[in-house]
């Protein structure tokens, strides 16, 4: 037998034993990095499981045919309510999405059709944009609408949250646009149909499920800031119809409720609470099952 | 595929037939028992009895879904990473029953190895660093026995020569014939008895393809091969010993017959090999 | 079929994703659009620093580099609040980098399909609670948690002193990770899942173990994405106000301790701009705004980038 081939049979047996021994070994370092791994999903869990349930606990508490249909009181007086913090949410945000959605969705139908250099300079900015603080975004719109206007409304909120709910109009809007078919782009095209505009009403049309999913997410965020608020729209204790004053919201309710030491008052911030999060998880588990029925359409 | 007529898929002529059949058939070095696999409640492969001879490279055959990667899978315990895979029968290394419930699957696989049908070289490593993985994974340390072991290897599956002066560099800078020879490298450079190949060419162009078939003809003198093709000219042109499979429509993939290539090739005993090697089927 | 075509589909002009319009205005136009959202991000950022330009003038480099906010004498340094934000964020990360890469593995390789898909499917619902609804629970319920449990074990560590509070720099920190980990846990799970069972195989070939499997196969092919991720969460940490402000401690001083009241950029201004009277009072929050977007703008470029040269990676390894 050749030198070469002894010392490969030596290494063979080398090879064969040493996975025999570190066998033990090798298994030992599995079970604790599982254990490791488990045991960081239980920690993760167990905050997040948390906070739902204390919201539903102390927050059901509050909920009554008066929270939802009454203005606040004062502390230590009964029978408040959030039904302006209600409308103002719904006034603000609908406004909001009004001024966010069409103008995000050309632009994503933009990003979708055009490449080149803008089209990717666009793209990169507007997912830079998506990570800007809430709070700057507040004080730009309290700079180029409160500052002029002289005073506090629910329009430079609504402002603040379109320009807040712009990216994400945007990016999940230009996926919902790239999941149409090609074919169907050309089908549009060869029937001579002159308007290119018109062709898009084809592409549109048939990615409104996607459209419709990237507006619900999209609102979903825009109803839980409460930084934009702040000094846009500030909050109020009546009930404010007027894009033109300070408008209540539920997420300023939450925040300003919350910090009071009154328990009735912090009850109140408890069941504010707890509808946002209905309202937020709705939306987001129907842009789910939106999302899921629209891949099994698309196959 | 069309087949070619049965003549030319091997030129031979009697002599060469008879002195093939005159040869001893060498020991087995893996013996398969009444082997079937199920998934779930699906029955994939049933039955299969068959030796695969030592220092030999026997290819498995057969349509599509006949089960023979299946079949190849069962060789290094490969079904247990799958969830609900169920293996049934046997499969004996020698004398070692892989099965044993007191052997570990890590030391089957270190003795049996495994080349798959895309080259997977580890991305994020070198050369180097991909060749000797495998004895890393087994608790070998020593740089002066990595280092034996990565040229030896390397060697074996003929690419020290063009990487030697670059094992540090990113093993997914090498072309795909090149990749799928490192892959033959790291699974040769644990030593194995056997070594298992999925396919090994069919990702790769026609010449990386050639390579790999020479190479396999000076790996055989180390390892026993088994090679699963849906290349039929590939088995005519690589094995030794040749098994069909087979699946229809009322049964679960099986062995039809197995044997010397030459005579599957040339005088099958079943007609369905004799259909499947001519190219009317498959 | 190609009579009537309108593009250029069949002479090659046409790139490949890209259908190219017949109608040029309509181009212009789309491309209109584009120009004014760009223009709105950019417009964020001027009208800050105008609207700051007064303070920033007025405290010169002493704005950043002070450490003294007194808006009565017209001092305005932003130290006491990079730091203050610098530390609550690095605490979230800290703790939820780890946590949050182990749940993930835990659910992508060691889970059962079901219950990996179901409580995925929890964790991201959970990335969409409102900022708000955290802070809420943290102030209420963590924080008298924190003062009657937690705190008084650590208090004799070096960085641990002073008396327990509801509040605190801790609280924020452990808030934070809290927040940024439905978001690192889900993308590093994806990213996981999305190995391919090649390079798992791999590993297992050679007899690898199943721990192995997943230290050679999977954590270094999804480094890079978990980093963008961490990346993209440490953005969303040094701008998150509402959750912070509830349970930093509105304290403008540079924390010296972990259990100390502190203050962020972002808890400054929600606590401060409606009072602002004084001098320069408002410019200078302002400013303080400009330091925060700079600051959020620099590390989601980064986290862009990043993830930018996966997909590029990916691309050419295919």
């Amino acid at each position: 037998m050749s030198v070469r081939a002894v010392a490969e049979l030596d290494r063979r047996t080398l090879i064969r034993q040493s996975a025999r021994t570190s066998h033990g070994r090798r298994k030992i370092l599995g079970a604790i990095g599982a254990a490791l791994c488990g045991l960081a999903l239980c920690i993760a869990l167990v905050p997040l499981i948390s906070i739902v349930i204390f919201t539903i606990s102390k927050g059901i508490g509050a909920w009554s045919v008066d929270f939802f249909t009454h203005l606040p009181t004062p502390a230590g007086i009964p029978g408040g309510g959030i039904v302006n913090a209600l409308v103002g949410s719904l006034i603000i945000d609908g406004l909001a999405a009004v001024m966010a959605l069409p103008i995000g969705f050309i632009v994503a139908l933009f990003l979708a059709e055009q490449g080149g250099r803008f089209a990717s300079t666009v793209r990169f900015v507007v997912d830079v944009a998506a990570g800007l603080p809430a709070i700057t975004i507040g004080l730009f719109a309290y700079a180029i609408v409160v500052l002029p206007e002289g005073h506090f409304s629910a329009l430079s909120a609504s402002v603040a949250l379109a320009v807040l709910m712009l990216p994400i109009a945007i990016r999940a809007g230009e996926t919902a646009i790239r999941t149409v078919p090609q074919d169907l782009w050309e089908a549009g095209i060869a029937l001579g149909i002159g308007r290119a505009r018109v062709a898009r009403s084809i592409v549109m049309t048939s990615a409104l499920p996607g459209l419709v999913t990237a507006s619900l997410l999209a609102i979903s965020r825009a109803i839980g800031e409460a930084a934009p608020l702040l000094f846009t729209a500030i909050g109020s204790q009546v009930f404010a119809t007027s894009l033109g004053q300070p408008m209540a919201s539920l997420s300023l309710v939450v925040y300003f409720d919350g910090i009071q030491p009154y328990p009735d008052i912090q009850r109140t911030a408890w069941g504010t609470a707890l509808t946002l999060l209905v309202i937020v998880m709705l939306l987001n588990i129907s842009s789910r099952l939106l999302a899921r029925r629209m891949r099994r359409f698309t196959r | 595929m069309s087949g070619m007529p049965m003549k030319t898929v091997i030129s031979m002529d009697s002599r060469a037939m008879a002195s093939a059949e005159a040869e001893p058939r060498p020991a087995p070095a893996v013996t398969v028992r009444d082997l079937g696999v199920r998934f779930g409640s699906k029955l994939a492969l049933s039955g299969v009895n068959m030796d695969f001879p030592t220092g030999r490279i026997t290819a498995l055959i057969g349509p599509s879904g006949c089960g023979k990667t299946t079949l190849l899978r069962s060789l290094n315990r490969l079904h247990e990473t799958t969830p609900g895979a169920k293996v049934l029968g046997s499969v004996h290394l020698g004398d070692l029953d892989i099965y044993s419930p007191e052997i570990n699957p890590t030391e089957i696989r270190a003795r049996i190895g495994m080349v798959f049908q895309r080259p997977n070289p580890f991305p994020t490593l070198s050369i180097y660093d991909n060749v000797v993985s495998g004895l890393r994974l087994n608790g070998i340390r020593k740089k002066s026995i990595l280092n034996e072991a990565a040229e030896s290897s390397l060697r074996s599956a003929a690419l020290w020569d063009s990487v030697s002066h670059k094992l540090k560099t990113s093993a997914m800078r090498l072309s795909g014939g090149e990749q799928q020879r490192l892959c033959i490298a790291r699974a040769l450079a644990v030593e194995p008895d056997v070594l298992l190949m999925d396919e090994p060419t069919s990702a790769l162009d026609p010449i990386a393809t050639s390579r790999i078939e020479l190479l396999l003809r000076t790996l055989v003198q180390q390892v026993t091969i088994i090679i699963v093709t849906h290349n039929m000219q590939q088995a005519a042109r690589v094995s030794d010993y040749c098994a069909f499979l087979m699946v229809e429509e009322d049964r679960v993939g099986h062995l039809v017959e197995e044997g010397l290539t030459l005579q599957i090739f040339s005088k099958p005993a079943d007609p369905r090999t004799e259909e499947y090697v001519t190219g009317r089927i498959g | 079929m190609s009579v009537g075509y309108v593009t250029g589909g069949r002479d090659g002009r046409r790139p490949s994703r890209h259908v190219r319009l017949g109608d040029g205005a309509y181009r212009r136009v789309l491309q209109g659009f584009g120009l004014f959202v760009l223009a709105i991000f950019v417009a964020v950022g001027a009208t800050l620093f105008i609207q700051a330009w007064p303070a920033f003038r007025h405290s010169g480099a002493g704005f950043i580099s002070g450490t003294n906010w007194d808006p009565s004498h017209a001092i305005y340094g932003a130290v006491p609040f990079l730091a203050g934000t610098l530390l609550t964020s690095a605490i979230g990360l800290v703790l939820a980098v780890p946590i949050g890469i182990g749940a993930a593995i835990f659910l992508a390789e060691y889970a059962p399909r079901q219950i990996s898909g179901a409580l995925g499917m929890l964790v991201e619902l959970l990335a969409a609670v409102p900022s708000v609804v955290y802070g809420l629970w943290g102030f209420i319920v963590l924080g008298p948690i924190f003062q009657d449990t937690i705190e008084p074990r650590i208090q004799g560590l070096p960085f641990a002193h002073g008396n327990p509070l509801p509040v605190g720099v801790l609280l924020a920190g452990v808030i934070l990770a809290i927040m940024v980990l439905p978001t690192i846990t889900a993308v590093t799970r994806d990213l996981a899942n999305a190995v391919p069972a090649t390079s798992r195989e791999a590993v297992f070939g050679l007899g690898g173990t199943r721990w192995q499997m997943i230290r050679t196969a999977v954590l270094p092919a999804i480094r890079t994405g978990v980093v963008g991720a961490v990346v993209l969460g440490l953005g969303r940490a040094l701008g998150e106000t509402m959750a912070v402000t509830f349970v930093i401690g509105n304290t403008n001083a540079i924390p010296n301790s972990l259990i100390a009241p502190g203050q962020t950029m972002a808890s400054l201004i929600a606590n401060e701009f409606t009072e602002a009277t004084e001098p320069f009072h408002a410019s200078a929050l302002l400013g303080i705004a400009v330091l925060l977007l700079i600051v959020a703008v620099i590390v989601n470029v980064f986290a862009r980038l990043l993830v930018w040269s996966v997909s590029r990676e990916v691309r050419e390894t295919v």
